[in-house]
């Protein structure tokens, strides 16, 4: 098939999903069935065409890249257009978010089950899948821009879509103004990109920026681009949204909070990464705020209680791991461990939700236990998803975590290169403490549990395939293809390092074996280690106080601000009204005595008058006199 | 086609609709209602027509209708469309007929509130549509007593009274519009001593090459006058007050379309015929409408009434259309019409 043929049908891609969202929203919202049958198929079929899309993109040359736009808006000084953009890196998107986003509707066929609010559920799912495919297809920062602020709004719905309950609604506002933050910078971004060059078309800039060398202008460009990324991403300071964001359906943080939308940051970095890698300054900030989150997110990982919140955590860490990657200029890894990361998280936040639904909401690991019986299917994902995030090869996970060490290591950054290794290690434990209390152990309280429906653990069964398989196009078995598709100019390339290999390996199975030694063999008592360190574990448990920290900041300094404002809004400006107004009114009824109706009254004043007048007339002419 | 005056006939439908309800008897409530929704539809689809029939290719006026009216001051009833004027018109008749949709079961006085609703929408129209600047004036004069009835009969509010609100409401509007009204003056003056002839035509005034100092003046006088319709910070108190006082349809009316034409007049009258002005006061304007943005939305935080929010939010979004004003190019004032279009739709879906 000629590449023409299939990318011009490409647009479809984001439009089905829309369309389907339209269509749900219009009519099929009365019949939750339809609603979820017409987002599947939508999501379905556009599955089909990336693939197509993905085919003929990585059987040709590495460079092939098609792109076609239409003027959106035009006037002197501004051109805005609508386009889209299928590079190699495009492609690989637009393969894991309809993978994802199909494998996680289906999934939640079972798990919304019963659900009254199952049709708007679809149609949002719908909107989500349209606006993600849209950003990644975007041709220009523009465009980027708007499906970037759709995927939050969709984000803010579906965190909130248990409405009813407060912490529900507390936590969809929370993401939403976090986002907020980091979103303005990104449009101060941009719009600085307009003012210098004039143009947002991704082609355009790339083959602009390598000649301009100011880099008083560049650097502040690419540190207010890399705030988008900070909250979208959920990089540390913004990064109090994402744990609080599991109050959503547990696909819903499956599919945006942990695969696709938060990895949006990541993959921003790497569409700019043409700006960023001009600027050493803003490389070295993405690489510190990085490896600070993945170092942050996986020491609270450590003492969490809730499976979604440990999982969320260790999603927060992995993209800190992956901005890293960016940071250090292993673009190829970043994206590359972006790519394994959806389908091992995805997979882990699926079976987490699948072992929820038999608990009938239980999220405490501590009342689980002894799943492994009940739910094998659940299970053995879950642990496969676990060994893959974990880097244990030859998983998925080894792979991409390997090559961003190597990035780090090689390209000189050998104090994030310790960071990252002590980080993996941290990984390995926390989800095998996960594992080890929920899964295996005494049942403490889940007797009834059972294994999900097929519908459940079938995305299980495929996404836990992907998992182990999905490294190899990475491997040096596979003479890294995915790093020849996925490479822009400035982004390094390391060979082979088996030290680097081995030494994580290690690291990971010492994490396994301690949490092992820890929770299941219970040679070590957790509760010692507690109490020998209390400052510590409530630093950890208590995420650094961060949220806290927030909460006073905008007690002291934006609610106090307003209501200074309000004060001066009531009493000075309304005052100055009010005021006037009173002014008047007291003059009218002062002087209106001067005139009461009583003639004896004016009379007086006449008499008052004419003495007056008098007095004049008799000084002056005393005056004269004398 | 072309001879059929679209415009009057979109203009004066509600005020059709308005005489005709006031012969009805105040009991036949669903005919009063019909009327009301029939006559706004109607203007709906009209100024639909309108929309889709101007031709953008050619651009400018279009669609004009002049009928002489008062020859030795040059004042003609004259009616036209450009790009500014038609989504203003557009959204005008939108917000009118949800806004008769949104009364739709008000039980007391019905009579009054559609027939004043009906004259409030038709004044709001003419001031987008009027190409002649006394006409303008006119229904801008016309828009103030319907809102301020309609606010002191049907509005409804806890921080202050409705009395309260609507009376600074009116006040401040009609010490507005004395500003303006002194500058309308000075400009109809001075253009008939250099053009040598009366008009009050905007297109033939923007042709007299005023002084510079005459358009610092007179764009003063307008900025005050139009700010405050626009509730330029610090001109803007009578707004939440008035908002939350209102009646629903009269807040969808106010936030929606009322205050635009304090953007409109400045764009329309303010630039049109006093560009040298418009440069001069410029950052004057623009640091206020910051004051707008920045003030209004802190204040928003800390409001717990829905209206208060939706009130203060407005009073902060119409500083972005200002400081577009401000801004003086192209692409501001692109900007600043579709955010008086967009803003436009938005409080009239979040008034509680």
């Amino acid at each position: 098939m000629l590449i023409q043929d299939v990318m011009t049908f490409s647009w479809l891609i984001p439009v089905l999903p829309f369309l389907a969202f339209a269509l749900i929203g219009l009519f099929l919202h009365r019949w939750p069935k339809w609603s979820a049958a017409c987002s599947i198929a939508a999501i379905g079929v556009s599955f089909f065409l990336s693939v197509l899309i993905a085919v003929e993109i990585f059987g040709g040359d590495p460079g092939r890249a098609f792109e076609m736009s239409v003027r959106w808006l035009e006037m002197p000084g501004l051109k805005v257009d609508m386009g889209i953009l299928i590079d190699p890196l495009t492609a690989v998107m637009l393969l894991v978010v309809t993978t994802v986003a199909l494998l996680v509707q289906i999934y939640s066929l079972g798990y919304m089950e019963g659900d009254p609010g199952r049709a708007s559920y679809f149609a949002y799912q719908s909107i989500f899948a349209g606006s993600m495919l849209g950003l990644v297809m975007a041709s220009n920062f523009g465009q980027i821009f708007v499906f970037w602020e759709l995927v939050g709004m969709c984000s803010y719905l579906l965190i909130g879509f248990w409405f009813g309950r407060p912490s529900a609604r507390d936590a969809a506002i929370k993401a939403f103004v976090t986002n907020r933050i980091g979103d303005f910078g990104f449009l101060l971004g941009i719009l600085f990109l307009i003012i210098v060059f004039g143009t947002l078309n991704f082609g355009e800039l790339a083959a602009l920026i390598p000649d301009y060398h100011n880099l008083a202008v560049l650097l502040p460009i690419a540190v207010l681009l890399f705030f988008g990324p900070v909250g979208k991403s959920a990089q540390f300071p913004l990064h109090v949204w994402l744990p609080d964001a599991m109050e959503g359906p547990t696909p819903v943080s499956a599919l945006i909070h942990a695969a696709t939308m938060v990895a949006a940051g990541v993959y921003l970095i790497a569409r700019a990464f043409f700006i960023f890698s001009q600027v050493p300054q803003a490389m070295l900030l993405i690489a510190l705020v990085g490896g600070f989150t993945a170092l942050l997110a996986a020491t609270i990982a450590l003492v969490q209680n809730d499976i979604k919140r440990i999982l969320a955590y260790s999603t927060l860490s992995q993209l800190g791991y992956m901005v890293m990657a960016m940071g250090v200029g292993a673009m190829t890894a970043g994206m590359f461990h972006l790519r394994t990361h959806a389908f091992f998280k995805g997979l882990l936040f699926l079976a987490a939700g699948s072992v929820i639904h038999a608990l009938h909401g239980e999220q405490d690991i501590w009342k689980m236990g002894g799943l492994a019986k009940k739910m094998p299917i659940t299970t053995w994902t879950f642990v496969i998803g676990a060994l893959a995030l974990a880097g244990i090869p030859p998983l998925a996970g080894f792979w991409s975590k390997d090559e961003i060490l190597l990035g780090a290591f090689a390209g000189g950054y050998t104090g994030l290169y310790l960071l990252g290794s002590l980080v993996a290690f941290m990984t390995a434990f926390y989800m095998f403490r996960l594992i080890f209390i929920a899964f295996f152990g005494v049942s403490k309280g889940a007797e009834q549990a059972h294994e999900s429906p097929p519908v459940m653990t079938g995305p299980l069964v495929i996404l836990a395939a992907l998992s182990i398989g999905a490294g190899f196009v990475g491997s040096p078995w596979m003479g890294n293809v995915f790093g020849l598709y996925i490479s822009t100019p400035g982004a390094v390339h390391h060979p082979v390092n088996p030290t680097i290999m081995a030494v994580s390996s290690l690291l990971a199975l010492a994490g396994i074996g301690l949490a092992w030694l820890i929770y299941q063999k219970q040679a070590v008592s957790a509760e010692k280690l507690r109490q020998r360190w209390p400052a510590l574990y409530h630093v950890f448990l208590n995420k650094y106080y961060v949220d806290e920290f927030y909460a006073w900041l905008g007690k002291v300094f934006v609610d106090a601000g307003a209501r200074v404002l309000e004060w001066v809004d009531l009493k000075i400006i309304n005052g100055a009204v009010n005021g006037l107004a009173y002014l008047t009114g007291s003059s009218g009824r002062t002087l209106r005595y001067a005139v009461n109706g009583q003639v004896q009254s004016y009379a007086i004043w006449v008499m008052v008058g004419l003495v007056l007048l008098l007095a004049t007339v008799l000084k002056t002419v005393f005056t004269v006199l004398v | 086609m072309s001879d059929f005056p679209i415009l009057s006939v979109t203009l004066l439908l509600p005020i059709a609709g308005a005489v005709l309800i006031t012969m009805l008897s105040p009991t036949q409530k669903s005919i009063i209602r019909s009327i009301a929704a029939v006559s706004t539809l109607g203007s709906l689809l009209l100024s639909l027509v309108v929309f889709f029939g101007y031709d953008q290719l050619q651009g400018g006026l279009q669609m004009t209708e002049s009928i002489p009216w008062v020859r030795d001051l040059g004042i003609s009833y004259a009616l036209g469309v450009d790009g500014i004027s038609i989504p203003l018109l557009l959204l005008t008749n939108l917000i009118g007929f949800s806004a008769v949709y949104a009364s739709w079961h008000t039980q007391e006085r019905v009579k009054e509130f559609f027939v004043l609703l009906l004259l409030l929408i038709s004044g709001v129209m003419g001031t987008f549509i009027a190409t002649d600047l006394f006409i303008f004036f006119l229904f801008y004069e016309v828009v103030v007593i319907p809102i301020y009835l309609l606010v002191i009969m049907f509005g409804s509010s806890k921080r202050v009274t409705k009395e309260y609100a609507g009376m600074k409401l009116t006040i401040y509007l009609l010490i507005g519009s004395a500003f303006l009204l002194v500058g309308l003056i000075a400009l109809f003056v001075q253009a008939k001593a250099l053009l040598g002839f009366p008009t009050m035509d905007i297109n033939t005034l923007a042709r007299a090459d005023f002084s510079v100092g005459f358009q610092v003046f007179v764009y003063c006088l307008m900025a005050l006058g139009f700010g405050t319709l626009l509730s330029m910070f610090p001109f803007h108190a009578w707004s939440p007050d008035g908002y939350a006082g209102a009646p629903t349809a009269v807040s969808m009316i106010h936030a929606g379309v009322l205050k635009k034409i304090g953007g409109y007049g400045l764009i329309r009258i303010g630039l049109l015929l006093l560009p040298a002005g418009a440069r001069y006061v410029a950052p004057l304007i623009a640091i206020l409408a910051l004051g707008n943005v920045v003030y209004a939305g802190i204040i928003c935080l800390t409001q717990k009434d829905l209206k208060y929010i939706v009130g203060y939010s407005s009073v902060s979004h119409m500083g972005y259309v200002l400081l577009g004003i401000a801004s003086v190019n192209l692409i501001s004032l692109n900007g600043a019409v579709m955010m008086m279009f967009a803003m436009g739709l938005w409080p009239p879906c979040s008034s509680p």
